[in-house]
């Protein structure tokens, strides 16, 4: 029976032994790998890892993370859980299974997901065309030693940058003009776009210019996708529409309706820009005829982000439309009629007469534009 | 194999040795342990809750009731008793570390948590087994030693009837 009992004991201290080095070197394993090591253990995708690709309303996303096991044993039973949330709303979740990741080895698991168009609401899409957003990737990662000697749960966030389909687009106000062509007056605006790599093929995009009168222009522009472009947007702009927009700083809005595809919707993109009138406020006051002389005080800001360079014209009619007088002052002899940006332009323009007028027709010519502003005064 | 079944005299050597050892292991290298992580490693504060408490708290009368099991023979009854009473506070030791352990890691986005249920369930098996040998220890060596003092009596008795 002595015998027997210290069998038993021996017995008892290799049993003793198996556990204190089944728990060390399980505990070992562990801390050596994911405890101190859990970037190793567990690689997240990095930006560049993840590919966008777009097919007809659905965006896709691939992209992969690996595991690796450095440890003495394998991992098994391997869950993994993903949440992928943007704009505060779940867009995916998934749930993969590992048989197990051998010991010195790693395993890539694949992430695809992808987005449909027609799921999304408008406030979704908007996020998604235009704007930076992230996409959380919420990931619960669970795994055993063999004989559930050691489980643990990893539970880790990881983000992927969007960056927006139009990622940049930007109508060049400030170096906007209006000039003067054979077709008529044109407002051209410079613009900038940059759309997602991804991309391809051409987008349209409509373009709708609205003032305080009301709509001013339409137009149309065809733009590369996938790359970054640049050009100039000309919207043809009416004879009333002109001189709104040369005398009467204002809110301009633009509209840009925009189609990346034939699966896609219109996307709505709009844009406002405080207008600045080259003759903003231009006044023509007082207006008299005295001793042989005629005279009007004229006033006005110019309003617009660039020089303005003025050429003056005065014709002097007699009650029967007969051309009397003339006179010109151009910017090149009177540097008063040379503009900063915001300053105000006062005079009185004088011209002596010898018959008595009945009205005045005075064209303002911007220089730099061509473009010619008239204003018909009555003389008294 | 040699097997002495003498009852032998309280060994004070063994129980102190017994109890060092024990503290040593429990108390001092849990206590140090977590020292030293600490010191290298100030994220893992959150691991240890009141670990080193119940190392202290417990541990210290497990090494105390390891030196007594020493002290005594195999076979006394004593043994026995302090035998089994180290290996049920060894048990509420190991649960009460294993539960004040929270036992993970948490890095800026990642978040580690661990359980180690089978190790915990093969300790107390072990611990389980130990007290089983010690109530098999005393009942094969008291009826070697009542069976011995039996034959020391038969004898004396002997030698007195023939004197």
């Amino acid at each position: 029976m002595v015998k027997k009992l210290e069998t038993f004991r021996i017995g008892l201290g290799v049993y003793s032994i198996i556990v204190i080095l089944l728990l060390s070197s399980s505990v070992y394993s562990f801390v050596s790998g994911p405890v101190m090591n859990p970037e190793e253990f567990i690689q997240v995708p990095e930006v560049e890892d993840v590919e966008w690709t777009i097919e007809g309303s659905t965006i896709y996303v691939d992209t992969s993370l690996t595991i690796s096991n450095s440890g003495f044993f394998d991992f098994n039973n391997i869950e993994l859980d993903f949440n992928m949330v943007a704009m505060n709303s779940s867009l995916m979740r998934k749930t993969k299974v590992i048989e197990k990741v051998p010991s010195g080895e790693s395993v890539e698991v694949p992430l695809n997901f992808s987005i449909d168009y027609n799921d999304l609401t408008e406030e979704e899409i908007e996020t998604l065309v235009f704007n930076q957003t992230m996409f959380d990737i919420t990931a619960s990662f669970s795994a055993e030693y063999p004989f559930s000697i050691m489980k643990f749960n990893l539970n880790f966030i990881d983000e992927i940058p969007w960056d927006g389909l139009i990622q940049e687009m930007d109508l060049k106000y400030e170096e906007a003009q209006i000039e003067d062509t054979e077709n008529g007056d044109i407002l051209s605006v410079p613009y900038e776009i940059q759309t997602a790599d991804f991309l391809s093929g051409d987008a349209v995009i409509e373009l709708i210019v609205e003032g305080e009168k009301g709509e001013y222009s339409t137009s149309e522009i065809t733009i590369p996708l996938g790359r970054y472009h640049s050009d100039d947007i000309t919207f043809n702009i009416g004879e009333n529409e002109i001189e709104e927009l040369l005398t009467n700083s204002q809110l301009l809005t633009v509209t840009a309706n925009i189609q990346l595809n034939e699966n896609f919707d219109f996307f709505e993109y709009i844009t406002t820009y405080d207008w600045g009138a080259p003759f903003n406020d231009l006044t023509l006051d007082n207006i008299r005829y005295y001793a042989g002389r005629a005279e009007g005080d004229l006033s006005f800001i110019n309003d617009s982000p660039q020089k303005l360079r003025m050429n003056l014209d005065i014709y002097i009619y007699d009650d029967s439309d007969n051309l009397i007088e003339s006179k010109s002052i151009s910017y090149t002899n009177d540097p008063t009629y040379i503009l900063e940006p915001g300053e105000e332009f006062q005079d009185t323009i004088s011209i002596q007469l010898d018959q008595i007028p009945e009205y005045a027709v005075i064209d303002f010519t911007e220089v730099n534009s061509g473009i010619t502003y008239r204003e018909v005064v009555s003389v008294y | 194999m040699f097997i002495s079944v003498e009852r032998v005299e309280g060994n004070y050597v063994k129980a102190v040795l017994f109890f060092f050892v024990y503290f040593l292991f429990l108390v001092i290298f849990v206590y140090f342990g977590i020292y030293y992580l600490l010191n290298n490693y100030p994220k893992m504060d959150f691991i240890f809750e009141n670990t080193v408490f119940y190392a202290v708290i417990i541990g210290t009368p497990v090494a105390i009731l390891a030196g007594l099991t020493a002290y005594f023979s195999k076979g006394d009854i004593y043994r026995l008793i302090f035998g089994l009473s180290r290996v049920g506070l060894t048990i509420l030791y190991v649960f009460m570390i294993y539960k004040s352990l929270n036992i993970g890691w948490q890095e800026e986005d990642i978040f580690l948590q661990i359980t180690i249920p089978t190790i915990i369930i093969l300790l107390i098996i072990g611990f389980s087994l130990k007290g089983i040998y010690y109530f098999l220890e005393y009942k094969i060596y008291s009826k070697k030693y009542e069976r011995h003092n039996d034959k020391i009596d038969e004898n004396e008795f002997e030698k007195s009837s023939y004197y």
